[in-house]
């Protein structure tokens, strides 16, 4: 009952932000210089388009007014329709949405079982040489670019070595499946080696915290020690860092459906770009927000139950 | 009375690459069944090393260098990690100084306590009796719910009954208390002391307490050893130690006492601070600090040597003189 | 507890820390040594314009000649990273100085205030934070358009709020601290207190992160070149040069290759300093 109190203060929490963040999108479009219609139609739309987008959207209207006309048509489910591929935005996103989810998720994956085993390693052998090695491949991690090493991995793995499909999404959950491995790993290095590094160094402070010592005095075999008492408290402050990087592997999207072909919501945001689609750039930024905020939403729930201190403040 | 607990010329050192620190420096005693045995000196002796050395949780680099420690006949300095694991909890308990950094933050009570019980061959509905009337054991109220709390929801005395709980929920032969009162209130610390006395006669445990107040000791202990600079200094029974003190270092110990007579002038404490422990001393390592020393006692280390009846000191000026 | 570590455990840490510690510190700024140079001093370093087409010598492997190959306009590739370097370090820079100096601001006076001036640019910073960093840089860029200024703007925007928060969560910590209370009571006023008393102390975490957001800077900027929205062809950047080789990948692997290992290498060297400075401050400031 008090989680579920927890939770429902979280999200009331979080819809200020995401009011804010929505203004922000819509000013988006309405911070573009010259006619807002000409420059969300495109120069070559028919007058008529124009004049029906111009009654749509009430842009004779006061600002405030115009935003209440987007909020009334995004309750509608309404986005607006992509000039570039003349379509409802929101069936565009909603092709898209399944490769971007499933890469994050995989990426996330990947990441945890990079992340949590070497940092675990380098932070029960601190000092050692497995330590020196593990820290110094998470340093190497960090320092490489992202969409190099897209372009490396598929260079050995894709192109010489043949591994992994480079053709993209495919048909079959296979396809998928096989297509996003490298995109996956691609997105995990730099996530994983900052895992790593937070893992190893909460591994290092919980060692030799007193509960351990109180855990061995005990008698309890090395693995229960390792888990439930090392392991189990040096995630907590790791958690929180996670979130952060899933937010931001998410916006790796747009780099890494790019390299490896992928139809994904990144991919559309750049496309959007370079044709200046507006609406779609404003739909497929929308979806993000709201992807960033679940995402904060669940790592608050994961949080609340990994930390039993935590109260409702 | 037989002993369950001889430490036999026990060293621990930790072997660094530069220095080599004696932490634990030919320390013997020993433990009868049924009593209570205190461990007292500064912090930074060693006194809570030699304990954690007794079951091989002697901090890294540290190393058993020699001496033996007989547990109810068996030397455990001689057993592998897995096989002195099976008396760590079971056969030889602990409890900490800090229970709010002692007790794992993010576990119930319960899971904690179930991890004592386990491989007993109980089921979950037993062991949950077990763990309510263990707290029932160290007075915690209301211990059906409390059971399945945090440590961060207990009071500072209820969560050192709570470790206490935990620890003998393995039914431990031999219960060693680190600094078991420090951490927490004056008032509390005298329910604390009963409690330890009480589940000591209750459970037919023995005991160690190891601390740096001679008024625990006073109050618990049946005989007691000095500790400086990883040494034993002297041990007696208590009563004889602070009767007649023999070493210079416990005479000093028990003059900085507050005494209850009101004269002011009574609380003297010892000047200077020990040695580093790293390295080599030849004579005694008291000495800098002693108000008697002589040439010998900077030259020449002083042994263990009768100075009363069950009453040893390790001090050249003892034994006939002093 | 504190009884068997007090004696213990310093002797034998010291020297395991010390030496990893300037082993990084060093190797970082080696690394940035080189860099600057590098940067200032091009010409001296190569004889080819990085922008000179040579149509005899296209798509040539690595020799003696070119020693990073040639991409597909004869363009020498190491004379254009050596060039690169300048834009690239400069990229890296402009994009951290500014957010630097905002967002260690903001942290500041929200530290400092508490009360309506740290909720108002908390929930600011809620705000920014719901926007994956990438996807609010392009959003940015679709707004002003493409190109080196407006790249360095959008991140401007999206940077500040990393310090911000760690800067806010290290004065909250030394608001309380006793050298403070002790300047307040001297009457100092409340601006002195904040950059004389306060800032010298909290902006080491700042000044860490700094180091290791060169990097990423870096290689965002670098992202969004490869993705056509940062730096702009014929202009040698680091991204640039590998986005024009990606349609060669296949037959020439130097374009996209070695300009990529350069940039590598000069983020490890960035995030060695950056570890270095950390062991640093934080022994020194303890």
């Amino acid at each position: 009952m008090e989680k579920l109190n927890y939770i429902l203060k979280r999200i009331l929490q979080m819809i200020p932000v995401f009011l804010i963040a929505l203004i922000l999108v819509f000013a988006l479009v309405h911070l573009l210089p010259g006619d807002t219609a000409l420059a969300v139609l495109g120069a070559k739309a028919k007058p008529e388009v124009i004049a029906a987008y111009r009654a749509k959207m009430g842009l004779d209207k006061p600002l405030i007014v115009q935003f209440w006309y987007y909020v009334k048509s995004l309750l509608r489910l309404d986005l607006g329709t992509s000039t570039q591929y003349n379509m409802p935005v929101l069936d565009l996103l909603l092709s898209r949405f399944q490769v971007t989810a499933l890469l994050t998720l995989m990426a996330t994956f990947f990441t945890v079982l990079i992340g949590l085993p070497l940092g675990y390693l380098a932070g029960a052998k601190k000092d050692r040489a497995a330590d020196q090695g593990i820290r110094a491949l998470a340093l190497l991690g960090l320092s490489l670019p992202t969409f190099w090493v897209g372009l490396m991995l598929m260079l050995i793995f894709g192109v010489r070595l043949r591994w992994f499909s480079i053709s993209g999404w495919g048909k079959t959950w296979q396809d998928h499946f096989r297509g996003l491995i490298l995109p996956a790993v691609t997105q995990a290095l730099f996530a994983a080696s900052v895992i790593i590094r937070n893992v190893r160094n909460n591994v290092v402070d919980v060692r030799s915290a007193d509960y351990v010592d109180y855990a061995r005095s005990k008698g309890l075999p090395p693995g229960r020690i390792a888990s439930m008492h090392i392991l189990r408290n040096a995630m907590i402050p790791t958690v929180t860092l996670l979130s952060i990087r899933i937010i931001s592997m998410l916006g790796g999207t747009v780099v890494v459906e790019n390299i490896y072909s992928l139809q994904g919501m990144g991919a559309l945001l750049v496309g959007a770009v370079e044709h200046r689609d507006y609406a779609v750039v404003q739909g497929t930024v929308l979806v993000f927000i709201l992807l960033v905020l679940f995402i904060n939403l669940v790592t608050d729930i994961i949080y609340s139950i990994l930390d039993p201190r935590i109260t409702l403040d | 009375m037989e002993n369950i607990l001889e430490v036999r010329n026990l060293k621990m050192y930790y072997c660094g690459r530069r220095e080599t620190v004696r932490a634990v420096d030919d320390v013997s005693f020993s433990v009868r069944a049924g009593e209570t045995f205190g461990i007292v000196g500064e912090s930074g002796c060693g006194k809570s090393t030699v304990c954690r050395t007794l079951v091989q949780m002697q901090p890294a680099p540290g190393k058993i260098l020699g001496g033996q420690v007989i547990y109810r006949g068996k030397d455990l300095t001689s057993l592998s990690e897995k096989e002195v694991r099976a008396y760590r909890g079971t056969e030889i308990g602990m409890i900490f100084q800090n229970p709010m950094t002692s007790l794992n933050p993010v576990m119930k009570i319960r899971d904690q306590i179930f991890e004592s019980l386990k491989g007993r061959g109980l089921t979950k509905k037993e062991m949950l009796d077990q763990a309510v009337s263990l707290l029932r054991l160290v007075d915690i109220p209301d211990p059906e719910k409390r059971v399945s709390e945090y440590v961060h929801q207990f009071s500072g005395g209820m969560r050192q009954r709570a470790m206490i709980a935990i620890t003998l929920a393995a039914r431990p032969k031999l219960l060693i208390a680190d600094e078991p009162t420090t951490a927490l209130d004056v008032t509390i610390q005298n329910q604390i002391i009963s409690l330890i006395a009480r589940l000591k006669k209750e459970l037919g445990m023995s005991v160690i307490v190891i601390t740096h107040d001679l008024g625990v000791v006073n109050e618990m202990c049946s005989r007691v050893a000095v500790m400086y600079a990883g040494r034993i200094v002297e041990t007696a029974a208590t009563r004889e130690l602070f009767d007649s003190p023999a070493h210079p270092y416990t005479k000093g110990l028990i003059a900085s006492l507050p005494r209850g007579d009101g004269s002011g002038d009574s609380l003297k404490p010892i000047p200077g601070a020990p040695p580093s422990l790293a390295g080599e001393f030849p004579g005694c390592a008291f000495a800098d600090r002693c108000p008697h020393a002589t040439d010998r006692c900077r030259t020449e280390r002083p042994e263990l040597r009768p100075a009363g009846p069950e009453h040893f000191a390790a001090c050249h000026l003892t034994g006939g003189n002093a | 507890m504190s009884d068997h570590n007090a004696a213990v455990t310093r002797p034998a840490r010291r020297k395991s820390l010390f030496i990893p510690r300037s082993i990084s510190l060093t190797c970082g700024l080696i690394v940035l040594a080189i860099v600057v140079v590098v940067a200032l001093f091009p010409g001296i370093f190569t004889h080819y314009d990085p922008t000179l087409t040579d149509p005899m010598s296209m798509l040539k492997a690595p020799s003696a000649a070119h020693w990073f190959g040639t991409d597909n306009y004869g363009r020498d590739i190491f004379a254009r990273v050596i060039y690169g370097t300048r834009i690239d370090i400069l990229i890296g820079v402009g994009c951290v100085i500014v957010p630097f100096i905002f967002g260690s601001l903001m942290g500041l006076f929200a530290g400092y205030y508490g009360g309506k001036v740290d909720a108002v640019i908390m929930r600011i910073l809620d705000v920014f934070m719901a926007f994956p960093f990438l996807v609010m840089v392009i959003a940015i860029v679709a707004i002003l358009g493409s190109g080196i200024r407006n790249m360095l703007i959008a991140m401007w925007v999206v940077g500040w709020k990393e310090y911000a928060r760690l800067v806010r969560s290290e004065v909250l910590v030394a608001r309380q601290s006793e050298y403070v209370q002790a300047a307040k009571t001297m009457g100092y006023s409340e601006l002195r207190v904040i950059l004389r008393h306060i800032m010298p102390n909290v902006i080491s975490s700042a000044i860490i992160y700094g180091a290791s957001d060169i990097v990423m800077c870096m290689g965002t900027a670098a992202s969004l070149s490869y993705l056509g929205i940062g730096v702009k062809p014929p202009t040698p950047e680091w991204g640039a040069i590998i986005n024009e080789g990606k349609a060669f990948i296949q037959t020439a692997w130097w374009i996209t290759v070695i300009p990529g290992a350069v940039l590598a290498f000069v983020g490890w060297g960035f995030s060695m300093l950056g570890d270095g400075l950390s062991d640093l401050l934080r022994a020194d400031g303890q």
